[in-house]
């Protein structure tokens, strides 16, 4: 997994903790790292060992940090960093969520060591989408729940997102998001 | 140009180059790509290139129809002139199909921030042109590059917070250690490198093993000693820093911890110096094994014991004092164990006492294992544990029986001493009444044998005898006076007299020695006060000793007694008399002797002129009590001159008729005097006495008889003899004044003249005392007094306010001042009904000592104030000893003072406000 999401979840406990307490999470993960650079691919265990740390010293579920690092890496990368990146991906969501696949494509080519994992658009009406991600790790469709989330927010968009099912295809998994537009 | 293998229609162009242009051979702009229009507004009308767009590489004036040829198949770089951020890139063909120039190119941005800028969205780009994704990389490389600076900038923090630490730890006193589990050293600190001699670059050549000998060769040691470690906070152990090269040993306390450092294990050894702290250990160690070899070999016995009393602890001194040894001791109730009855109680109260106070010693008879009783002088304190909480008490014992012995001992001697001096007292008394009382006789014979007519030879007769008697008496009052002064007993009296009127009579009383010797006496006197205060008598009597020396001494020339008063100062006048003679003189050696008790020249002054020895030193003793001086300057065969200076207050003229010649018989006639003395002699004197008043004198001849008198009549006044058979004067007046509650007053007649027994007398209700031998003079003016108190008692007793007080000596203090005088008058006004009040109650409770205390309070004032009738009363009650044979008389002699007072108070009221 890419430093970038490490940094991410550093942000999201610095904001709402403090710095002693990412480091204190840090230090109870068996790890050597200290800094994390955003283009690095680092063990993807680190990560589900810093999840856990983080649902015993923080009181939330992993769950919950996850959709919370979603949603901020979105505003994050919105105010700050990707923030022309991802208004160039659609000038709504929906339009955003529809060149996912595209974006994703090259994205993978700049990554070179990125997973593999995948969207896909079905049953697109006027205000409703369904969004497949398949990925052969666990939990991250709360990740981009959080960021489809963030992504809402920064459309200014009110959005409804359910996750209507999961399945697992040997070690992939299937999670088909329902997203509905209320207004 | 090659024809067309494809056909491609605009559409498909669009799809591909969305950023193409189509010109004309004349480089007008006929058709733009679907990505322009995002960009600007196109305008109906043909432009040229050069007006709409600029060419930036290659470096041109103007790309135009002239110079295109040149350009064709070359990647062009030109912007938008009215949004010259907005820049493109590609190259520009000829199509022979359609005899056009066509641009295909695309948008050439830098940043991210670009496509937001100009709205561009990733729809706006061929799916082929990479341009997105170069500008992807490009702004992962700036967050990259903040994260790495973030990560640098975090470092170099760390390296200065690491750099501190590692200067904490090179200059720290204790020797740091690091090495791996396997044993390997990794670093050592400043402090470790100067202990172990190993400079700090070279430790990584070293294992523990080179430093710890037990782990020597033995790696399965070291390993448990490691696993151990683990399972520990920390370990601190005892041990030493060695350093090979010098050979020197550091004693040090190792605190060894196991670490994990990047996931790698640490064993880290901090030893602290503990060379002070083992040498003040090893000096403690020297100090106790000496203290305890004193406590066990001193002489004083030590022991210990707990709340209870029960003995903890004992050194064999102690075994030694108490002769049981410290087993048979141990555990045992110690004060149960030694003494019995008091004593015991006294250990126990004292092992009680000992969890508040803190030390005190005290004695104790106690019986050792023998029986054998001890005195022990012991000194015990509080003792504590190392909590500060009281566990028992420490006790040092010192076998004192010898010292007690020994004490008892000069117990006994000083009792044998004083009743030494008591009986040499007694005898002096007994010596000095037996002589008195027939002197008394003798000389009131005389005294009354001289107002006879006698013959010439009947005439020497009695002078020779009355010279004799008067020796005699001379002698025995030295001896007496001596017994006083040694005793402490000596007090002079304060009263006004006339110094002159006192040289003159010295004069007068001497005159007839020095008509049988061929010398002048000379006085002179000068500039002396008219009246002074001091006793007059004791000045008497020492002048007539110095100048009764002097003429005794002189045969031919002069003697001269000159007298001096300087100027008065502070209401004091310094008086200066010089006794000068011509006489024999006294020798160097004898001189220093002179002042010295029964010192004579030789032998022969004694048998020559007669005299005890004593008579200068008691003049020196009366001088220095009156805080004058006495000196005497002498040379044999030239005469002799003594020196004596005084400072007396000056008094008032007006009070010396006090002293002069006794003229107030009128005061004494027709009162009723009750004589009772056993000696016929001395009645006789008595008689002749008062033969000049119309007094009437009852004569009885013990106490008894004057009580058995005195149950049925009332004279007016009493002479009572303190010494007689039958019944003394003391019990007869105890008699009088508790039984009889009589306050007629008594005159004491004793020939013991020592101050205890006329105390004595005083305060068991005589009213004076006068001893024997007395002149007329003396006897007259006491009963004199007496009346005129009695008289003033029944006056009062008439209400008829007669005046009780005197203000001449307060107004010799105040000097003029009126002021003064009012305000101590209004003092004594406001004080004294308090004071007699105070007294009332104080006897209502029965509480002498607080009567005797305001008794002692308002002395003063009754001086000051005159009030003649109770100077001596208060100072009775203000000595007065209880004794329930005597309380009668007190009671009276309280009621005395509180109605004169009160009848004072009211006539100071009167008079003088």
């Amino acid at each position: 997994m890419y430093g970038l999401i490490f940094n991410t979840v550093k942000e999201v406990v610095v904001e709402n903790f403090d710095l002693q307490k990412w480091e204190e999470i840090l230090d109870s993960c068996d790890t050597k790292e200290s800094f994390f650079i955003s283009t690095e691919v680092y063990d993807d265990a680190l990560m589900y060992r810093l999840l856990a740390v983080a649902e015993q010293k923080l009181k939330f579920s992993q769950q919950e940090i996850l959709e919370m690092i979603g949603e901020h890496w979105i505003a994050s990368t919105t105010n700050t960093k990707y923030a022309a990146l991802i208004k160039a991906g659609g000038s709504d969501l929906k339009s955003f969520i529809c060149n996912l696949p595209f974006l994703h494509s090259r994205i993978i080519l700049l990554y070179p060591d990125i997973q593999t994992f995948n969207f896909e658009v079905l049953d697109q009406t006027k205000n409703q989408l369904e969004l497949v991600y398949t990925s052969e790790r666990k939990m991250l469709e709360y990740f981009l729940m959080g960021t489809l989330k963030g992504l809402a927010k920064m459309y200014n968009e009110s959005v409804e997102f359910k996750i209507l099912a999961k399945e697992m295809n040997g070690t992939v998994q299937h999670t088909k998001i329902m997203i509905n537009w209320t207004k | 140009m090659s024809k067309s293998f494809i056909g491609f229609s605009e559409s498909d162009l669009n799809k591909v180059f969305p950023y193409f242009l189509i010109l004309n051979t004349s480089l007008e702009i006929e058709k733009y790509g679907k990505g322009f229009f995002k960009l600007f507004s196109i305008q109906k009308n043909t432009v040229l290139f050069s007006n709409l767009f600029e060419l930036n590489r290659p470096v041109l004036n103007r790309l135009d129809a002239t110079n295109i040829e040149v350009y064709l198949g070359k990647l062009l770089v030109f912007s938008l002139k009215e949004k010259s951020s907005l820049q493109f890139k590609g190259h520009i063909e000829y199509i022979d199909s359609i005899a056009k120039y066509v641009f295909f190119g695309t948008l050439a941005l830098n940043s991210m921030q670009q496509l937001e800028e100009h709205n561009i969205s990733i729809n706006d780009f061929s799916l082929n042109d990479s341009l997105v994704d170069l500008l992807y990389v490009i702004k992962n490389n700036e967050i990259v590059n903040e994260e790495l600076k973030e990560a640098v900038n975090s470092l170099n923090t760390k390296k200065t917070e690491l750099q501190l630490f590692r200067d904490i730890i090179s200059s720290t006193s204790d020797a740091i250690q690091v090495c791996y589990e396997d044993g390997k050293m990794k670093y050592i600190n400043l402090e470790a490198s100067k202990r172990i001699g190993i400079a700090m670059k070279d430790i990584e050549k070293y294992t523990v093993f080179d430093f710890e000998a037990i782990f020597k060769d033995k790696p399965e040691a070291w390993a448990a000693h490691v696993k151990h470690l683990k399972s520990v906070d920390f370990l601190i152990v005892e041990g030493a820093n060695f350093n090979k090269t010098e050979n020197i040993s550091i004693p040090v306390e190792v605190t060894v911890k196991h670490i994990e450092l990047g996931g790698v294990g640490h064993i880290v050894a901090i030893s602290r110096d503990i060379s002070e702290r083992k040498a003040s250990q090893k000096n403690l160690e020297i100090q106790e094994e000496k203290y305890r070899n004193i406590i066990s070999n001193m002489n004083l016995g030590l022991v210990e014991v707990d709340l209870e009393g029960n003995v903890v602890m004992c050194n064999s001194s102690f075994e030694k004092l108490a002769g049981y040894s410290f087993e048979e001791m141990k555990g045992k109730h110690a004060p149960s164990l030694f003494s019995r009855g008091k004593f015991q109680e006294l250990l126990n109260q004292k092992n009680t006492e000992r969890k508040t106070v803190a030390s005190d010693s005290y004695e104790v008879l106690v019986r050792n294992k023998r029986g054998d009783a001890k005195w022990w002088l012991i000194s015990g304190a509080t003792n504590f544990n190392d909590k500060g909480e009281v566990i028992g008490s420490v006790g040092i014992h010192l076998d004192i029986t010898e010292q007690k012995k020994l004490e008892k001992d000069l117990e006994i001697a000083l009792l044998k001493a004083q009743k030494a001096s008591q009986a040499k007292e007694s005898f002096l008394a007994n010596m000095s009444h037996e002589i008195r009382t027939p002197l008394n006789g003798i000389l009131g014979m005389i005294e009354a044998l001289s107002l006879e007519e006698l013959n010439e030879k009947q005439q020497s007769f009695l002078n020779s005898a009355s010279i004799a008697s008067g020796h005699l008496l001379s002698v025995i009052n030295n001896v007496l006076d001596i017994t006083k002064i040694e005793a402490g007993e000596l007090e002079l009296s304060k009263t006004d007299f006339s110094l002159e009127k006192l040289l003159r009579d010295v004069e007068l009383i001497l005159k007839n020695q020095v008509r049988n010797n061929h010398f002048e006496l000379i006085i002179d006197i000068q500039g002396v006060a008219p009246a002074l205060v001091g006793d007059e008598i004791r000045l008497r009597q020492v002048l007539i000793n110095i100048l009764g020396n002097a003429i005794k001494f002189t045969e031919k020339g002069y003697v001269k007694m000159c007298c001096f008063g300087e100027a008065v100062s502070n209401g004091k006048q310094k008086i200066k008399i010089e006794i000068i003679d011509t006489g024999v003189g006294i020798g160097e050696k004898s001189l220093s002797k002179i002042f010295e008790k029964f010192q004579q020249e030789d032998a022969s002054i004694a048998r020559k002129f007669g005299g005890t020895g004593l008579g200068l030193v008691i003049a020196k003793e009366l001088i220095e009590l009156m805080e004058g001086t006495i000196s005497l300057e002498s040379k044999k065969g030239s005469g002799t001159q003594v020196t004596i200076c005084l400072n007396l207050p000056v008094g008032e003229k007006d009070a010396l008729s006090e002293n002069e010649e006794f003229t107030q018989y009128k005061d004494i006639d027709a009162i009723d005097i009750l004589l009772v003395e056993d000696n016929q002699m001395n009645r006789l004197v008595v008689q002749q006495v008062l033969s000049k008043t119309n007094a009437t004198i009852k004569e009885v001849t013990n106490g008894k008889e004057a009580i058995k008198y005195l149950e049925k009549n009332t004279p007016d006044l009493i002479l009572m003899d303190v010494q007689m058979p039958i019944m003394g004067g003391m019990e007869a007046t105890e008699i009088i004044r508790k039984d009889l509650q009589l306050d007629i007053p008594i005159i004491a007649l004793s020939a013991n003249a020592l101050k205890s027994e006329i105390d004595a007398c005083m305060l068991i209700g005589f009213n004076d005392y006068i001893t024997k031998p007395f002149d007329r003079n003396t006897l007259l003016k006491s009963i004199h007094k007496c009346c005129v108190n009695q008289n003033q008692k029944n006056t009062m007793n008439k209400d008829n306010a007669q005046k009780l007080y005197s203000l001449n000596e307060l107004k010799q203090i105040a000097m003029g001042d009126t002021d003064f005088m009012q305000k101590m008058i209004g003092l004594f006004l406001e004080i004294t009904p308090k004071s007699v009040g105070e007294i009332q109650e104080a006897l209502k409770r029965n509480d002498i000592e607080k009567i005797k205390s305001i008794a002692h309070k308002i002395k003063p004032s009754i001086d000051n104030m005159g009030i003649l009738s109770l100077k001596d009363l208060v100072r009775n009650i203000e000595k007065y000893e209880q004794d329930e044979n005597n309380f009668a008389a007190f009671e009276s002699q309280i009621a005395l003072l509180t109605t004169t007072l009160q009848k004072v108070v009211e006539q100071l009221k009167e008079n003088e406000l």
